[in-house]
């Protein structure tokens, strides 16, 4: 049977970080009751979509959904649950910020079949949360991980950030070894300054400064090489994981499996179309209540869609992308029409081809996006 | 008959940019009653759309008027003038047609370089000058000083220059008596030979190439058999007519009238401005003086972006060639660029108004390469080659001496700027000439200097260094020996001919440096570190690393980012085909312009 992720967005935070360009929205308890109604409404009207397909992830991303009452994130799954044919194994997680994460809620979440948490840490200096706009401290993400252990949710990622004002090697290298300590999976990325953050406005004006790219890098290599010391395999560009704890959910999306996200901003991939719902919570609400669609983007993909958009998220997983299988499924062989491009880039050992797999090595990562752009189809 | 010659009066306006001249074209055209008030577009003989929006003349439009002035009528026969260094060609040919010049200044500028070098070209053409102060309506406007600065500066009398606002029509009146009271007739015989001088020409689809002619001696009417005289190239006339300002078919023009001449004529190079067009039958013996062809003298390699755009840049060169005798171009390759061409243009004006038409009318994306002249290569064989293009200098060991064009430069600037304008005159290898105070608010500076050093960024310095108050002209000023280099830039070992340079040896080191800094921030890093070079012959002179591309990406990639991240990726995929390369080495396209943003 084929299978499918399921994505749910909970657009809300206590307060937004200073990076963040992400939908959410602050203050706004006492709408909370009513976009979870609308979502049931919506997880229940996309029921159609699920007919003889299997879902075997699901991802409560954010937003802060363990800023709202847990009992809501029960609702969802058992709502879900109730829809869909959930596989008995399938990856149920959530993402939760160490300071509005109780014991109560982890309590609740295990009860409701959630079976991974991925916790935003970023950094463990509490001075360089404070620059970033994040609200938690240190101490709270370590109750935080010591509660998920107790209930034996054993499956945690911890997301850390470098390239962040003020950040020190020292201190990404301290970070890393806190969160290893603690989490079997481990998201590392690099800071990306978006337009129209607090974050990129102080930058511009001069006020807060950020370390150089070359240093960055430098400290990314040595991060690398410890996680692997420590025994976590890179498995795409960013993700780090013990055998066995890879995230699935974004997995899939990587290897191009289907997905079929709910709530505000929310994107889908399902059958070769891709569609985005609006980004306002407001209207999402309204829409919802008149039965109305909140798709407010929809992209047929076409085949050469199809292939770069494989060739490029295939990439980003340390398998890389299968040769034969792009070969059968487009008609494309990527390594005759890229020969050249692909020669040199093996010699300069930024990509490996190796076993039918083109994959992008250690040293590559680092520029996969310059990578990639030279392997897209003309 | 010769009544009919006493009541012509052929003249033109000649300025200063933005002093006014096509405005007061324009009152004049409407208080005639030539063009209805509703029918008048702000500056009706600027054409064309660039012209309009860059407030300058590029074409000539002439437009006959009638006038009547003590109850007798008067053609008066107004040829416009290009304002602008590029083209003092084709102003003398037009300023050659007619016997008198109105010499607008601005009351609120006073006397600028321009005003000094049109009225000193027009009193050279033995015109007859009047004098028009322009912009009396602006606050600012002085009169009084103005007509003395005309005295003083341009020796000419001013008593008597009407005061006008060509913008609200004040005493436009008083312009059209004096153009019938002081410009003189002319004088032709019209049962001589035909004798017509061609100041202008422009295509017409259905017409073929249209020659704007001042009749000199003779007459001419349709089914006339004509001769060109610089080419012998004989050919019969569909059509005559006069302009008001739109073509009017007439049924003969004869002398003292300016109008033009059709002859179903396939090309306007056949039509050379400052040539005499005679009779088949009956030719005249001796042509008009002062015709010459016009030869380029600032080059420049034009190439697409994109590569497959090459034929439809080729049409369009060739859309503009019919209009623009000019414009001259031959087919080009460039290692880096690929296939493209070599233009020849009057100047940096001009070249910039091919460009911008090219870009705008044709929808075309250029890559232009760094403006060069043209040198004269004496070889050691003893011949001499004219080289235009730095890709096509000889060895050096094969080159005996070379030699450049110069300029001679008037630059007019209030006297706080002297000295800077000194110091980048003398940066740019200038020898003073002359130098005087016009008066105290205003200084000439005379100074000649190689051509190739006016060619970057002269005028934009002039401009910043005086804060915009200076001004300046330039003529050409013959050869003159040098001490030549080619500095040619390495990339990744490879020499990129697209960015060679033709430079004076005391400046390679200098240029060098610059141009391998400033191609350091405009080439973006790459996978691979890449070394830039400068060098003369195989002497290396500057270095500069481009450092590898450490980093592009590691940002969080989840499912609904997908869209965001493959728009990114597109976006650099298009970037990409911006880039041009060179060995292994991608270059974006500015950067070949980076030889004109450098020191």
């Amino acid at each position: 049977m084929e299978k499918f992720g399921i994505y749910v967005h909970i657009p809300f935070c206590v307060k937004k970080c200073k990076y963040c360009d992400f939908i959410s929205y602050t203050n706004c308890q006492n709408i909370v009751s009513d976009y979870i109604n609308a979502l049931l409404m919506e997880i229940k009207e996309n029921a159609k979509y699920g007919q003889d397909k299997a879902v075997d992830t699901i991802y409560i991303g954010g937003g802060t959904p363990s800023y709202i009452d847990a009992k809501w994130i029960a609702t969802l799954l058992s709502t879900i649950m109730e829809n869909y044919l959930v596989l008995p194994t399938c990856e149920i997680s959530i993402e939760c910020n160490p300071n509005s994460l109780t014991e109560e809620k982890i309590q609740i979440y295990k009860t409701a079949g959630v079976n991974r948490i991925s916790i935003g840490l970023q950094a463990k200096q509490n001075s360089i949360l404070k620059k970033i706009g994040r609200v938690h401290t240190l101490q709270q993400y370590i109750d935080a991980v010591k509660l998920c252990q107790k209930y034996k949710i054993l499956s945690i990622n911890t997301d850390v950030m470098f390239g962040l004002p003020t950040q020190k090697k020292k201190h990404i290298l301290s970070t890393l070894a806190l969160a290893t300590k603690y989490s079997k999976h481990i998201s590392m990325y690099s800071l990306i300054l978006e337009p129209d953050t607090p974050l990129y406005k102080e930058v511009m004006q001069g006020k807060t400064s950020l370390p150089k790219e070359d240093q960055v890098v430098e400290w990314y290599e040595k991060a690398v090489k410890y996680l692997q010391k420590k025994g976590y395999i890179q498995y795409e560009v960013s993700n780090f994981a013990l055998k066995g704890y890879e995230c699935l959910h974004n997995l899939h999306c990587w290897q191009y499996q289907d997905y079929l996200g709910f709530g505000v901003s929310a994107s889908s991939k399902m059958n070769g179309v891709r569609f985005t719902r609006t980004k306002h919570l407001e209207e999402y609400i309204t829409l919802v209540h008149h039965q109305e669609s909140t798709i407010i983007q929809k992209e047929v993909l076409t085949k050469v869609d199809q292939l770069e958009e494989k060739i490029m998220l295939g990439l980003r997983t340390a398998n890389g992308i299968d040769v034969q299988d792009i070969k059968e499924s487009f008609g494309y062989d990527l390594v005759k029409e890229k020969n050249e491009v692909i020669k040199a880039l093996v010699q300069k050992k930024f990509v490996i081809l190796e076993n039918g797999f083109l994959k992008i090595s250690s040293k590559g990562w680092y520029v996969m996006n310059t990578i990639i752009v030279d392997l897209l189809p003309n | 008959m010769s009544n009919r010659m006493d009541h012509i009066r052929n003249f033109c306006i000649v300025a200063h940019i933005d002093h006014g001249k096509s405005t007061l074209a324009d009152r004049l055209i409407e208080k005639t009653g030539t063009l209805q008030k509703r029918d008048m577009s702000d500056q009706i003989l600027d054409s064309m759309e660039l012209e309009k929006e860059r407030g300058i003349t590029i074409k000539l439009t002439p437009t006959t008027m009638k006038y009547t002035y003590h109850d007798q009528e008067y053609t008066l026969n107004l040829i416009d003038t290009p304002g602008h260094v590029d083209f003092t060609y084709e102003v003398s040919r037009s300023l050659a047609a007619c016997e008198g010049a109105i010499l607008i200044v601005d009351a609120t500028q006073g006397v600028e370089a321009q005003t000094l070098a049109n009225a000193y070209l027009a009193i050279d053409h033995n015109l007859e000058i009047l004098p028009v102060i322009n912009k009396i309506d602006l606050p600012s406007a002085q009169i009084e000083e103005t007509r003395k600065e005309i005295e003083d500066i341009i020796g000419i009398p001013a008593d008597h220059a009407p005061a006008v606002s060509a913008k609200d029509g004040t005493n436009i009146e008083q312009v059209l008596q004096a153009i019938v009271e002081n410009f003189p007739a002319p004088k032709g015989e019209e049962n001589a030979p035909l004798k017509a001088l061609i100041f202008d020409s422009y295509y017409d689809n259905f017409k073929g190439a249209v020659c704007l002619v001042r009749i000199v001696d003779g007459s001419v009417k349709m089914g006339d058999k004509i001769e060109f005289f610089s080419t012998k190239h004989t050919f019969e006339v569909t059509e005559v007519g006069i302009f008001s300002p739109k073509p009017k078919t007439m049924d003969i023009l004869q002398a003292g009238d300016v109008g033009y001449i059709c002859a179903s004529i396939k090309n306007v190079s056949e039509t050379k401005v400052g040539d005499t067009i005679t009779s088949a039958d009956r030719p005249t013996d001796s042509p008009l003086p002062g015709y010459k062809e016009v030869k380029p003298v600032v080059f420049s390699g034009v190439f697409c972006v994109d590569g497959s755009d090459y034929d439809a840049l080729r049409d369009a060169l060739e859309k503009l060639k019919l209009n623009d005798a000019s414009l001259e171009f031959t087919p080009e390759t460039s290692q880096a660029l690929g296939f493209g061409f070599r233009c020849g243009f009057l100047g940096l004006l001009h070249m910039d108004i091919i460009g911008e038409r090219l870009e705008r009318e044709f929808d075309l994306d250029l890559i232009t390469t760094a403006p060069s002249v043209s040198y004269h290569v004496y070889k050691t064989d003893g011949t001499m080659v004219e080289v235009s293009n730095p890709a096509d200098l000889p060895e050096m060991q094969e080159i005996d001496h070379m030699e450049e064009p110069m300029a001679m430069v008037s630059m007019f600037t209030p006297p706080e700027y002297m000295g800077d304008l000194i110091q980048l005159a003398q940066d740019k290898r200038g020898e003073q000439v002359d130098m005087q105070y016009l008066d105290s608010n205003r200084v000439q500076i005379k100074y000649k200097m190689p051509l190739n050093e006016i060619v970057y960024d002269f005028f934009d310095k002039l401009k910043s260094y005086s804060k915009g108050y200076a001004s300046m002209d330039y003529e050409m000023a013959g050869y003159q020996e040098s001490s030549l280099v080619k500095l040619d830039i390495l990339l990744n070992g490879d020499i990129c001919d697209a960015l060679s340079i033709i430079v004076h040896k005391d400046k390679a080191y200098q240029k060098g440096r610059s141009l391998v800094e400033k191609l350091k921030e405009v080439i973006p890093r790459q996978l691979f570190e890449v070394p830039i070079q400068a060098a003369i012959g195989t002497k290396i002179i500057a270095r500069e690393t481009i450092k590898a591309l450490r980093k592009d990406v590691l940002a969080k990639c989840y499912g609904g980012d997908i869209t965001r991240k493959k728009k990114l990726l597109e976006k650099q995929k298009r970037g990409k085909k911006r880039m041009r390369k060179v060995g292994s080495v991608e270059i974006p396209s500015e950067a070949f312009m980076s030889i004109l943003k450098i020191d």
